[in-house]
């Protein structure tokens, strides 16, 4: 399990004590986003009343900020300021308590995913991708996989969101290609549930419980094969429980004859 | 005078198509055509909608003083407004173009230096480059602490604009950008090597990115900054800045 040192007494703010959802603004509005703030329990009033809680999304090279006042006093903006207006809906959120006067952080919550107005596997976001149909997008660090849709392609949301072809084929991949980022490329590890990934690694142990492969050491073959078949048994689950992918785009395929 | 109109979606995406022709085949007299600007399939009608008149900008302080003075009234109305900013673009688009020596417009890769789309978030999210819209947005975020960047050219992205129009968490914080320019600029112009030596920019930004674990870094004083920084960074740092350094250590 990775080790995180904390010299500086900072408090882990819970990711269910900063739930954050994010809702439509209307048509060709911009989202708002709201957030359910729990932190009596941290003692932050008694360590500094006057420390400041402040918001943030951010995805890559964007971001956007607001202050909701004081651990005493908590003053959420009005709703028309909380409208995501420089960070996109795909951004992760994070929530810190800043000591007054000095900029220490006394708590923080880090890479808390919004519940979307259409909860789905991942968030969708429409982009030119040129020759390409869709593609699955890292960003930059830390950031949330999106699914990348083209937006050359009429009707292409709704097409990702509910055409069954579409989920049949395209999904068990998106899947794969996450995991394997996640597993194999960058070696996460499964234990850390401050790692933005948390949520994949919880959904895959939701397909298949037990142990998580850990590549520790990219050159070692054994490792990585470990971690492919457990990622090909975790999608073919997926396939089966949840996408029934087989039966769906059979189905679907009937339909259109 | 012309009355300020707002680009459509249709709009917005015929002055992509007229950007992507100017960049294919520059020309000394490129400009938008006047459907473009003033027809109803292509533009809206703006409540309240002030005047405006063409005119070069040649710093973005001279653009940011014009468009304050005009945007007072109806300023919380098209902060955010991408159809406003995205006709403004296309109005001035001759008077605020890059050019090359011969006289032809020259343009950037990125079409939202003169139009953004608030229906496709990464455009929206990259209007930090719209000419127009970023040198009024730091008027109003950074005023005489951005004096620098103020008085480049409307157009002018070398190092430091590039790195503070491009992360908008830069843009945005009231501590980063004076802690910057008062680190790496001087009388106005950019200090000599600022950029890769030890204590330069890029050093910067990863002590920042260090400190963030720790500190509210983007809500911080420049002067609360300031303090933070290693030792490398003292041979940047103005007298005034060492010294509320040396004054808050003898505290």
């Amino acid at each position: 399990m990775l080790r995180r040192f904390n010299y500086t007494d900072r408090k882990r703010i819970n990711k269910d004590d900063a739930i954050v959802k994010i809702r439509s603004g209307g048509a060709g509005q911009i989202p708002i986003f709201d957030i359910e703030l729990r932190l009596e329990q941290y003692g932050f009033a008694a360590l500094d009343p006057d420390a400041r809680v402040r918001v943030e999304a951010h995805r890559g090279n964007a971001a956007q900020r607001w202050d909701f006042g004081t651990v005493s006093n908590l003053t959420p903006p009005p709703e028309h300021e909380r409208c995501l207006t420089e960070a996109p809906v795909t951004s992760q959120f994070k929530v810190v308590v800043v000591a007054d006067g000095s900029g220490r952080l006394l708590g923080a919550s880090q890479h808390i995913k919004p519940q979307l107005p259409r909860e789905s596997l991942i968030p969708l976001d429409q982009v030119d991708l040129e020759g390409e149909v869709w593609r699955v997008d890292f960003g930059d660090g830390d950031d949330l996989a999106v699914l990348q849709v083209n937006k050359r392609l009429e009707m292409i949301s709704e097409i990702a969101r509910s055409n069954d072809q579409f989920i049949a084929l395209v999904m068990p991949q998106v899947l794969r290609t996450v995991l394997t980022q996640i597993i194999l490329v960058e070696g996460a590890d499964a234990d850390d549930t401050e790692s933005p990934h948390s949520a994949w690694i919880n959904f895959a142990r939701s397909l298949r419980p037990g142990e998580v492969p850990k590549v520790t050491d990219s050159g070692d073959d054994a490792q990585r094969r470990r971690a492919r078949e457990w990622i090909d048994e975790v999608v073919r689950t997926f396939s089966l429980q949840k996408v029934d992918a087989v039966e769906r785009y059979r189905q679907a395929r009937e339909a259109v004859r | 005078m012309t009355r300020a109109r707002q680009l459509t979606p249709a709009g917005i995406d015929a002055a992509r198509v007229f950007l992507a022709d100017a960049r294919e085949n520059p020309s000394a007299d490129a400009t938008p055509p006047d459907e473009l600007l003033f027809d109803s399939v292509h533009t809206q009608l703006l409540a309240n909608a002030p005047d405006f008149t063409r005119m070069r900008f040649r710093t973005r302080r001279d653009a940011a003083e014009y468009l304050a003075e005009k945007l007072r009234p109806i300023q919380s109305r098209v902060a955010d407004d991408a159809g406003f900013w995205s006709w403004l673009g296309m109005y001035y688009f001759a008077q605020t173009a890059p050019r090359a020596a011969d006289g032809r417009v020259k343009l950037s890769t990125l079409d939202e230096t003169f139009v953004v789309h608030n229906g496709e978030p990464r455009s929206y999210q990259r209007r930090y480059r719209h000419y127009l819209w970023s040198a009024w947005r730091l008027q109003q975020a950074h005023a005489e602490s951005a004096a620098f960047l103020l008085d480049e050219p409307i157009s002018s992205f070398g190092d430091i604009a590039d790195r503070v129009f491009a992360y908008s968490r830069i843009f945005n914080s009231s501590g980063v950008v004076p802690l910057i320019l008062s680190l790496y600029t001087d009388g106005g112009k950019q200090k000599p090597r600022f950029g890769r030596t030890p204590g330069g920019l890029r050093h910067l930004v990863r002590v920042l990115d260090q400190l963030e674990r720790t500190y509210d870094v983007y809500g911080m004083s420049p002067e609360g900054l300031a303090q933070l920084l290693p030792s490398a960074f003292d041979p940047w740092k103005p007298r005034q800045l060492l010294a509320e350094q040396v004054s808050a250590q003898t505290v």
